[in-house]
């Protein structure tokens, strides 16, 4: 009797691919912030006093949105004690998450161009692996989304990290930067 | 719901939009979306010079960086009581009370045993210390 070949796991090979995805994403993103000389002729504000008040309520927003977000799958979830989950809180997730992403944007953008991947400081070098990791993190979170047949956990796995991520890059920026000279006026 | 559904599709369909557009401009660079500046210009925008950067010259933010960059730098080796640091490696700055030029070579330039900052620190970030250290 032959014995037969090993089958592959079709959601561990997903799996795979996911983490890839994200690996990709956060390594990408981390070569061109360390390989880009920081530069010195960006100037975007999008309507604020200056570019630091623009991150930082931006940036700030993006972590309130997040928390929406996680809140809102943890209601889904019901992992909260508030009973069923209203039919738009669907909704209420996902517009949260795509609200946060897009208010990371314009910040990213100024940290990764003007400044690049920086390791002169704990925080700094904190702040430059978290940033890099939440899009990998995030886009890893797509992937899951959009995929089928993976184990039950992944996505609020997925979801849990790309939150993590986020809040911490915030709190090493942020919050750094509130505590140490207030919060900006717009 | 059919506008949460619509404000839902608005929001992704950004979403990509923005990504992209960034991924354009990290390799494109600002001037794609106008907002490019000459250096002064950039750095009266930004409200604050960051540490590692070289744009810019001393601000008054810059100033107030001194005394972090002083701890986070030259705390470990150095006694500063202003920055509150007691390191006993180097010279006590309290009793050698160097000059702002002083502070500037020998940060710059290292001395002795003491490494040179050169690779670490922008020039906006020496000075910064030096006006914190030699005092007004």
């Amino acid at each position: 009797m032959e014995a037969s070949a090993p089958q592959r796991d079709p959601a561990a090979t997903r799996l795979l691919v996911v983490g890839a995805a994200g690996a990709l994403v956060a390594l990408s993103l981390g070569i061109y912030g360390r390989a880009h000389d920081p530069a010195d002729d960006l100037a975007i504000t999008l309507g604020f006093q200056t570019t630091i008040a623009m991150k930082i309520w931006f940036a700030t927003g993006a972590a309130f949105f997040a928390l929406v977000q996680v809140t809102s799958a943890l209601w889904m979830y019901g992992k909260l004690p508030l009973g069923r989950a209203p039919a738009a809180t669907g909704s209420v997730h996902r517009i949260s998450g795509r609200l946060a992403f897009l208010l990371t944007i314009p910040v990213a953008y100024h940290c990764l161009y003007q400044l690049g991947f920086q390791d002169n400081s704990t925080r700094a070098l904190a702040h430059s692996l978290l940033g890099c990791l939440f899009y990998g993190a995030f886009a890893a979170k797509i992937v899951v989304v959009r995929s089928q047949g993976l184990p039950g956990m992944a996505l609020p796995v997925a979801g849990g990290v790309t939150f993590t991520m986020l809040v911490g890059a915030w709190l090493t920026s942020g919050l750094w930067y509130i505590n140490a000279t207030g919060f900006p006026s717009p | 719901m059919k506008v949460l559904g619509a404000l839902d599709w608005l929001l992704e369909s950004a979403m990509w939009a923005g990504a992209s557009l960034v991924l354009v401009l990290l390799f494109a660079g600002p001037s794609l979306i106008g907002a490019k500046a000459d250096p002064e210009e950039s750095a009266a925008k930004q409200g604050i010079v960051y540490p590692g950067t070289d744009g810019g010259a001393t601000t008054s933010s810059s100033a107030s960086a001194g005394p972090q960059l002083f701890k986070d730098n030259c705390g470990s080796c150095h006694t500063l009581q202003a920055a509150g640091t007691s390191g006993t490696t180097g010279p006590d700055l309290d009793d050698a009370a160097p000059d702002r030029a002083r502070v500037i070579s020998v940060v710059d330039s290292g001395s002795g045993i003491m490494p040179s900052f050169r690779d670490q620190l922008s020039e906006a970030e020496i000075e910064a210390i030096a006006d914190f250290v030699a005092g007004p």
